[in-house]
């Protein structure tokens, strides 16, 4: 290397040594106006039989609901749904805000593939969630841009996740010097703490101006200036959290234990406080092997209890406008019951999406036979197709909703496109696929 | 004498080389390789040597479309074996073989035991070497249909034990923690019980020598 060359190097190494470690973080905390995205993952599979896909039982063939021997397919608006649990309260209230999805092909009965290809739209891992995405675009600079409570977790490195079902992790890191029972008993008093504040803002401006700082030197200081930049914000947060009182306690019935109600609060708390763009929240318990339709039952009135506590909460925060909801699961259950009045896996499920005064609400897309096979259906007209239709994947939801949260153009998505071959126009408020094609399916035996 | 042997001799060769499977109709296809005949309408009927992806499993419609296509309505041929599987024949080809030929049906594990395993195998290893049928599937689509249905019936991590035990936990962390802070307060009043009682010891020592 010669002495040109040499200078030329150590001037651009210095450049880049003075550089934030990501533009990101030092950009300034958005003014975020656009939608929250949030999906509720039901994990261990639902049975779609039971709730949004409904099927009576065709005489001749093994059983598929219980439910059917005495109740009826409802309707609500333009959705159907089955006589079991809450549902009726839920179809009744929120038809008008929702659009299901049936005959959803996740092609596993896998937990763990079904989950990680109905939240992320590909069977293999690595493909990050639309929640992570969604934020990554929209939060990158926000302190806890992106809660993940459990489910799948896959971020692919565009952003860092938040575990954020208690409100006392938040409490402590705003307000280090207080006692975590008594925010009036401080372990350090406010001078001292004071001082040390302005001890360490001095050391960091000599920090930040010193000249023999190596690279990762610099990068660190950088990153500790910005965290301490985004802490502020969280005061906000942690103030909305000390005026919104007493939080939901854990609910629990005969086989699960629930802080769903929680986790929607703090998620919510966190966005109206401009922390947080968007979040998964996880309901597990629903592997019913075992005593299907009690736990099952449980668990579905449960959940819609729960959705219609974030909307009524979400308008209570003045959110609900600006909700998207994403209820899915890792794939379905048996049309039929096992040995032990259980349901086992099967792959064909659906997912709901809701939200406040949607133009595509109370709409169904997709479609199912009597046995709960995949009925294919035309892309474009959403008619059942039996020959030359296509099948939905979850990749096809998964690309529809990143279209419709305007992400899929992205410069962070494009590393993970999707090779779908046929688009679905599931957001189209005119068009929708029938339900109950196959006439047995209304028979009551 | 030897004459009437020799006629009796041709004729049990001619009804043996005449004997055929007997043919039967199919009335309905379950999946790849199970199937109802018309004959006998309350029975499911496997298909021997063979297994085919479920039908809800990816290639399963296909592998159900294609036994379908293979006889097209047209009466087949069938041998049972011991078990009252079948082997179905159209036109002497065996429709067993060739659903593993043509990469719509894995050949079963226990195969090795028959007299046809070598055939079938055989053909299996082509069909996925030149990725014909479900040997086209990607990676994570390509299960044999008895690990489908094992997986049917595996349970999810139990996220209500977890969770319990979480919260165990974590009530016996928030227990533990509440001790020592309780702890620590004590002695933060005793301290200030202390300085307090020291400062009035040290105003009284004081007040009594100004005296």
């Amino acid at each position: 290397m010669n002495r040109r060359n040499f200078i030329k190097m150590t001037g651009l190494t210095s450049l880049a040594s003075v550089m934030p470690a990501s533009l990101n973080l030092h950009a300034a905390p958005v003014d975020f106006a656009g939608k929250y995205l949030v999906t509720l993952q039901l994990l261990g599979a639902w049975d779609v039989s039971s709730i949004c896909d409904p099927k009576m039982n065709v005489p001749g063939e093994d059983q598929i609901n219980h439910w059917a021997r005495d109740g009826e397919t409802q309707t609500a608006g333009n959705i159907q749904y089955a006589q079991f649990a809450n549902n009726a309260a839920f179809f009744d209230k929120y038809h008008q805000d929702m659009l299901v999805i049936n005959g959803i092909d996740a092609q596993t009965n896998s937990h763990n593939a079904g989950v990680t290809h109905n939240f992320s739209g590909r069977i293999s891992a690595g493909f990050p969630s639309l929640t992570s995405l969604y934020a990554a675009i929209h939060g990158a600079n926000l302190p806890i841009a992106y809660i993940n409570n459990g489910g799948y977790t896959e971020t692919a490195g565009v952003i860092r996740n938040t575990r954020l079902e208690h409100a006392g992790e938040i409490k402590n890191i705003v307000k280090p010097t207080s006692s975590r029972w008594n925010p009036n008993n401080k372990w350090i008093p406010d001078e001292d703490w004071a001082l040390i504040n302005q001890y360490r803002d001095k050391s960091m401006i000599e920090k930040i101006n010193s000249t023999n700082l190596s690279v990762r030197e610099r990068r660190a200081v950088s990153n500790y200036k910005s965290a301490l930049d985004s802490a502020s914000i969280l005061t906000d947060f942690s103030t909305a959290l000390d005026a919104a009182g007493d939080l939901h306690e854990d609910e629990s019935g005969t086989e699960y234990w629930s802080s769903l109600k929680r986790q929607m609060q703090l998620a919510m708390i966190s966005m109206k406080s401009g922390v947080t763009i968007s979040a998964d929240l996880h309901l597990g318990g629903f592997d019913t092997h075992q005593n299907h339709d009690v736990l099952q039952g449980e668990l579905l009135a449960h959940a819609t209890d729960a959705i219609d506590f974030f909307w009524e909460y979400a308008e209570e925060v003045g959110l609900a406008d600006r909700m998207v909801l994403v209820v899915n699961s890792d794939f379905s259950r048996t049309p039929y019951y096992n040995s032990t009045a259980g349901k086992d896996h099967w792959p064909v499920g659906s997912a709901i999406v809701m939200e406040r005064n949607a133009p595509w609400g109370n709409r169904v897309v997709g479609a199912t036979d009597e046995g709960q096979n995949v009925i294919p259906i035309d892309p474009v007209t959403l008619q059942p197709q039996a020959n030359g239709g296509s099948i939905i994947y979850p990749k096809h939801v998964m690309q529809s909703l990143r279209d419709y949260m305007g992400i899929s153009d992205h410069a962070i998505v494009s590393p993970f496109v999707f090779n779908n071959e046929e688009s679905f126009d599931f957001f189209s408020s005119t068009k929708s696929t029938p339900q109950s094609g196959d006439p047995r399916n209304s028979v009551r035996i | 004498m030897i004459f009437r042997y020799i006629v009796l001799l041709l004729l049990s060769i001619f009804l043996v080389a005449c004997t055929k499977a007997p043919a039967y109709k199919i009335k309905h296809v379950v999946d790849g390789d199970t199937l109802v005949l018309t004959e006998f309408p309350d029975v499911r009927y496997d298909l021997a040597y063979i297994d085919a992806p479920e039908r809800e499993q990816p290639y399963g419609r296909e592998a159900r479309a294609y036994l379908k296509q293979l006889f097209a309505d047209q009466q087949v041929d069938i041998v049972f074996n011991v078990n009252q599987e079948l082997e179905l024949f159209v036109d002497g080809q065996s429709i067993n073989y060739l659903m593993v030929k043509q990469g719509y049906a894995w050949a079963q594990l226990n195969i090795a035991d028959s007299i046809d395993s070598l055939s079938y195998t055989e053909a299996q290893k082509q069909a996925a070497n030149n990725g014909t049928g479900l040997w086209s599937l990607e990676h994570g689509l390509m299960i044999a249909p008895w690990q489908w249905r094992e997986q049917s019936t595996e349970r999810a991590p139990s996220m209500n034990s977890h969770d319990r035990l979480k919260r165990q936990r974590e009530l016996e962390r928030k227990k533990a923690l509440e001790q020592q802070y309780a702890r620590m307060e004590r002695q933060r009043e005793q301290r200030a019980r202390y300085e307090q009682s020291k400062k009035l010891n040290q105003q009284v020592s004081e007040k009594e020598l100004t005296k």
